[in-house]
Formats: C-alpha cells, structure tokens, sequence
C-alpha cells in the first residue's frame, strides 16, 4: 500500500518534470526570439501575417462604406465643342432609362 | 451472480432492445471519431502536393495550414471540452470515451500544425526554424499550447490513470492553462474580432457548466426529476450561446478546408 502510494507519487513528479520541461522549451524559445528580434517585431504583427482574415471580416470589409474614388470627385471635363451628332433612333428607342 | 440470474431472465424483446442500443451507440462513437480525419482529409492533397514536390505546394501549405488545422484544433479541442458538460445536462454516459479520442486527435493535428508551419512558413517569417514557431507573442502561445499537450496526451489511457492514482485529475487540469493559452493565441491573432468572440462564445457555456456549483445542482434535480422548466431554458439559452460561436467556426473551416482541399489557398 504505501509502495503504491510512493509509486504514485513519483508518477506525479515525473509528469510534473515533464510539464516543466515542455514549458521551459517553450519559455526558451520565446525568449531567444525575443532577444533576438527584439521586442518590437516580437510583439507586433504585420497585419495578414499567421492566419488570413475570417470569411466574416472580409464580408465586414466588403459591407463598409467606402469613400468614392478620387476620379468620381474630379468634376468630368467638359465634352469638346463638335458638331452635333445625329441621334440615332434605333438605339434610345429601346433605351430604358430617359 | 446476481447479475448472471438478472440476465438469465431477461426477455427476448429486451436483449433485442439493448442490442440495439448497443449498435447505436457505437454507430455514434465511430461516427464522431470519423469527423477526426477532416483536418487530414482536407490538408492531404496539399501535402501530397508537397511530398511529389509540385510547384506552390509548400506556399500553398504556408497559405492554409493555419487556417484549416488550426481552425481543425480548436474546433477538436471544443468537442473535447463538451463532452463532460453533455453528462452533466443528459446524464449520458456513452460519449465520455470520445473525450480521450479527441484529446488524442486535437494533439496530433496541432503537432502537424506547428510542424507544416515550422517547415512551410518561411516566406512568412523570414529566419529560422524557431522564428517560425516562436517569433511572435502568438505563435508563442500557440507553441507553448501544442507542448502542454504533450503531459495530457501521455497519460490519455488507462495505464497512466491507474499508474498516476489520485494525481491523474491534477496532471489532466493542465486542461484549463491550454484553454487559456489557446483564448491568449487567438486574441494575440485577431484581437477583439470574429474567431476570438467565436472563442469566447463557445468557451462562455462550457465554462458555466463546470462551475461545482452549477454542476452539482444541475446532476441533482436532473437525477430527482425537478427544476425541469428552469433546467431546459438555461439549456436552450447555453446552446444558443455555444451556437452562435461554434456554427461560423465550423463555416470558417469549411470554407477555408475547401479551399485548401482543392489547391486554392488563399493568398492574402
């Protein structure tokens, strides 16, 4: 009884070691980098670096609004000063918009 | 013996009956050890890609490995976690093995996660194998996840349980700091957006129902037969919660996996 108590016991100190041992590869790891890149490039992420962006942000991203580009600001410049074009029926006929 | 002439007087009708649920409850355990193999399913013919040395294979891994394994972990490791709160809101009994088989699974797919990213994902993290796999606060979190597995998954069996004793439970609540440092990898990864709230609204109703309290309540009146109303309208609530998050986690993976699966990584 007591050998199976003791047995157990160094079970548990095993897995604790073990425990210890991939925490402390992990911590080694993650320090090394750090003292390697430095802190900056260790904190921060340029963005779309790891993981892409969720289905979800990018239909986000799509609903926004968005600021009309610069060439719809720009008034259009005035049509050059031809002789007038006859109009031809055929097409503005059937136009559906007038 | 007395149960030798319990089973001496049973029916046919009532073996038939047991049979039956018998061949239920097995059809059901295989059936969510099958869902296990997406993550290799989907990920395989990149990888194949890769093997035959085609060309953008190893961008194309680079590109969804992330996306789709680790997607595939966390949605693993999710079902993991619910399996006990399933017990304690059903009773149910002949899913609790599938907890070990998930846990097996959720290491094996994030080990072949953090190894396809330290191998593919130079383009990415120029450096070396380590800049890969600990060059920023969130694959450190990721990579300090994964090596917690390690102590879970080699004591995952009975012969560890019997070798550990009582200390079996404390060496498996590990459990709890990957949960934490997984919620950390996420948040370090998107922040305060999509796949992180997802996380937290999964993690949200399996967190309330290991509460001791909440937990020995619900397994009284569940075994009395009272508090039914209040125990189905927290449960309704709990699972729309757990839905609101785990649907579009399982939509991500499905899309992203698809993608992958026939060599259409997304480059963004």
């Amino acid at each position: 009884m007591i050998d199976r108590g003791r047995r157990r016991r160094r079970a548990k100190q095993l897995m604790d070691g073990l425990t210890v041992t991939c925490v402390t590869l992990a911590l080694a790891v993650g320090t090394g980098q750090l003292v390697k890149e430095g802190l900056q490039e260790f904190l921060f992420r340029p963005p779309g670096v790891g993981a892409s962006p969720s289905e979800a942000d990018t239909a986000n991203a799509n609903a926004a609004p968005t600021l009309p580009p610069i060439v719809e600001v720009i008034p259009p410049a005035p049509p050059p000063l031809l002789r007038p074009v006859e109009r031809s029926r055929r097409h503005h006929s059937d136009a559906p918009y007038r | 013996m007395i149960g030798n002439q319990a089973s001496a007087y049973t029916t046919t009708a009532q073996r038939d009956v047991r049979d039956h649920r018998r061949a239920f409850k097995t059809t059901g355990i295989w059936f969510f050890r099958g869902l296990l193999l997406i993550p290799f399913v989907l990920m395989g013919p990149e990888i194949i890609s890769a093997i035959l040395g085609r060309p953008g294979a190893v961008a194309n891994i680079s590109a969804s490995v992330a996306d789709v394994l680790g997607t595939s972990t966390f949605l693993i490791f999710i079902a993991m976690l619910a399996v006990t709160p399933i017990h304690t809101v059903t009773g149910w009994r002949w899913h609790i093995i599938l907890r070990r088989d998930y846990g097996i699974a959720m290491f094996a797919t994030a080990a072949t996660d953090i190894t396809l990213a330290a191998i593919t994902t130079g383009d990415t993290f120029p450096g070396t194998v380590l800049t890969r796999v600990g060059g920023h606060t969130f694959l450190f979190a990721g990579t300090l996840s994964t090596l917690l597995l390690v102590p879970l998954v080699v004591t995952a069996n009975g012969k560890a349980q019997s070798w550990l004793g009582r200390h079996w439970k404390s060496v498996q609540r590990i459990t709890y700091v990957v949960w934490a440092t997984i919620l950390l990898h996420l948040f370090l990864l998107f922040g305060l957006t999509t796949i992180f709230l997802y996380a937290i609204a999964v993690s949200a109703p399996l967190t309330f129902l290991r509460v001791p309290l909440v937990r020995r309540w619900w397994g009284a009146t569940r075994r009395a037969g009272t508090a039914r109303f209040v125990r189905t309208m927290v449960a309704i609530v709990l699972l729309g919660i757990f839905a609101a998050g785990f649907v579009p986690l399982v939509r991500e993976l499905a899309e992203k996996g698809s993608a992958a699966f026939v060599l259409q990584a997304h480059h963004d």
